[in-house]
């Protein structure tokens, strides 16, 4: 890549009509949007023109978005980690835990987003700080925690607790 | 997680989130292939508990790839009476890989002088309900009173990493003892006795009899000896990846009688005695490995630099370990030798291999590495 083509920028509409001006380089983490800048040769041109609609997502999260972004941008590529044995998830870095201290509401629009724009990273520690919030609570309190309705028969829940009882300490 | 690359960016907007900046959205809202990616998370505990909230997370948390590989190690271990209850669950039908780690706390009434033993019974639970099973790794447990052959015997790679046996562990049940191998494991393609250091004679003269394994690990089993691992060198062809790695016994001899293995394409002879002189004869020999491509001759102290010369001209490899204090090597890789040009043959120490993806059998050392191992 050349300078000029790493200075060069993208502009991005979210749902509600705002424009971001982001830098290519800031947004190659977002795989949908790179696909699309190939898939439409507009990769190579020196005025990227019109705004990229992102029609899913909303300024203020595509505003975190960025901001997440800009934050990691330059961070290096992560081995894959396909072997990995344990399924790590206190290996969130500081700024990531700060980033995601928001309410479950934003917190589920920001995975969203990470999933439709194809933004491994994000997605990545998201759905980690998600998973940390289930880990060690009982069904009820994952219920409580999440406002999500119980809606098992008693039945159910008696043969689920039967399967689950290996669980048991 | 294998399950990433299965999960596609989602092309439809999820219900109200269009509406405003702050939708108030609920977690219920997210689509399937998301929540997966949280319960990818989840050690199986958790993930079992998580089913339990409601039905559309009870059939997700059932889906086969969350199920596939299977921890129960550090704070996930099991105690064997939950082990033997997991394996008559539903889910264990889902598992194909199983790494259980530690000594299994035996709880129940009936626990003999040993607390911490992975007994037969719960064994045949596991060959018998886990249908899916074609990996099984058993890690720094004490394993008693149970045979090679209760293991699942359609098992493709079989692991008792530095695990404690007993004498009945390769004794045979049947009276002829060459046979008893080459009728059972007739899938496994990778067996791991790593620090297992009672591996001695008779568990040996069984190995041998695999003639069809691809994969062997049987570093630091100091009870073998110079006479078996020749056997073994002569009976086991098919190996490709071989790792004998801290065992005295083996010198040029052992080292060049596996050396003639054709197939080989990892090698691991670190902290053994074997000298250049080997090391130039296998790379000139007509039979010498020429798929070889991981060559680790860590601490090897007759093992000097000017190796990497020999190695560089007669073998394409990939990567070459080495300790960053071994005589000569420091030259070697600055010599004009390792042009730029060499792109695909890096010279790897153990500062290196704190970034670079390492063979399986280091893994370990990536995670010591977290507690300041340097």
């Amino acid at each position: 890549m050349t300078d000029a083509a790493q200075e060069r920028s993208i502009k991005l509409l979210s749902s509600d009509n705002e424009t971001f001006q982001v830098p290519r380089n800031v947004i190659r983490l977002s795989n949908t949007i790179n696909t699309l800048l190939q898939d439409l040769g507009l990769d190579d041109e020196e005025d990227a023109g019109d705004a990229i609609p992102v029609q899913n997502v909303t300024s203020t999260i595509l505003k975190k978005v960025i901001a997440w972004c800009q934050h990691h941008h330059e961070d290096p590529v992560a081995a894959d980690d396909s072997d990995s044995r344990e399924k790590r998830t206190d290996d969130i870095s500081s700024w990531d835990v700060e980033f995601l201290k928001v309410d479950q509401g934003t917190l589920f629009e920001l995975i969203l987003a990470a999933n439709y724009l194809d933004i491994k990273g994000l997605l990545d520690v998201s759905c980690k700080t998600v998973a940390n919030m289930i880990k060690g609570k009982s069904p009820e309190e994952i219920r409580r925690t999440f406002n999500i309705k119980n809606d098992f028969t008693p039945e159910e829940e008696e043969q689920i607790r039967k399967e689950n009882a290996w669980c048991e300490d | 997680m294998r399950l990433r690359q299965n999960l596609k960016p989602l092309r439809k907007s999820a219900g109200s989130s269009r509406n405003s900046s702050f939708s108030g959205l609920t977690i219920n809202e997210l689509p399937d292939d998301v929540i997966l990616m949280v319960f990818s998370f989840l050690s199986p505990k958790y993930l079992a508990q998580a089913g339990g909230t409601c039905p559309r997370w009870y059939n997700l948390s059932n889906h086969p790839i969350l199920w596939k590989d299977v921890y129960f190690i550090a704070s996930d271990r099991l105690a064997l009476r939950q082990l033997a209850m997991f394996a008559s669950s539903r889910v264990a039908q889902l598992v194909e890989s199983l790494t259980l780690e530690g000594y299994i706390i035996r709880s129940s009434s009936t626990a003999q002088k040993s607390t911490n033993v992975l007994s037969k019974p719960v064994l045949e639970k596991i060959s018998r309900n886990l249908v899916n099973l074609t990996s099984l790794r058993v890690e720094n447990a004490n394993i008693s009173n149970v045979n090679l052959s209760m293991f699942p015997r359609r098992l493709e790679h079989l692991s008792i990493y530095s695990c404690i046996i007993d004498e009945k562990f390769a004794s045979s049940e049947n009276s002829n003892k060459n046979r008893f191998c080459s009728r059972f494991f007739r899938n496994l393609k990778s067996l791991d006795f790593a620090y297992v250091h009672k591996l001695d004679g008779k568990l040996s003269d069984s190995i041998r009899n695999f003639t069809w394994l691809e994969e062997l690990d049987v570093t630091h089993c100091v009870r073998l000896t110079k006479k078996e691992l020749l056997i073994w060198a002569k009976n086991m062809q098919n190996l490709r990846i071989l790792n004998i790695s801290e065992l005295r016994i083996v010198d040029d001899e052992v080292f060049l009688a596996f050396a003639r293995l054709r197939r080989l394409m990892q090698f691991y002879v670190s902290y053994t005695k074997i000298t250049n002189f080997a090391i130039e004869k296998m790379c000139k020999s007509d039979n010498r490995p020429k798929f070889l491509r991981v060559f680790d001759i860590r601490g090897c102290v007759n093992v000097t630099g000017e190796v990497v010369a020999i190695l560089r001209k007669y073998l394409s490899l990939d990567q070459l370990f080495i300790h960053r204090n071994m005589l000569g090597f420091c030259e070697a890789r600055n010599s004009p030798l390792l042009s730029p040009h060499d792109t695909n043959f890096e010279i790897l120490d153990e500062i290196d291999t704190g970034s670079v993806v390492l063979p399986y059998f280091l893994e370990r050392i990536q995670q010591i590495r977290d507690l300041n191992f340097y």
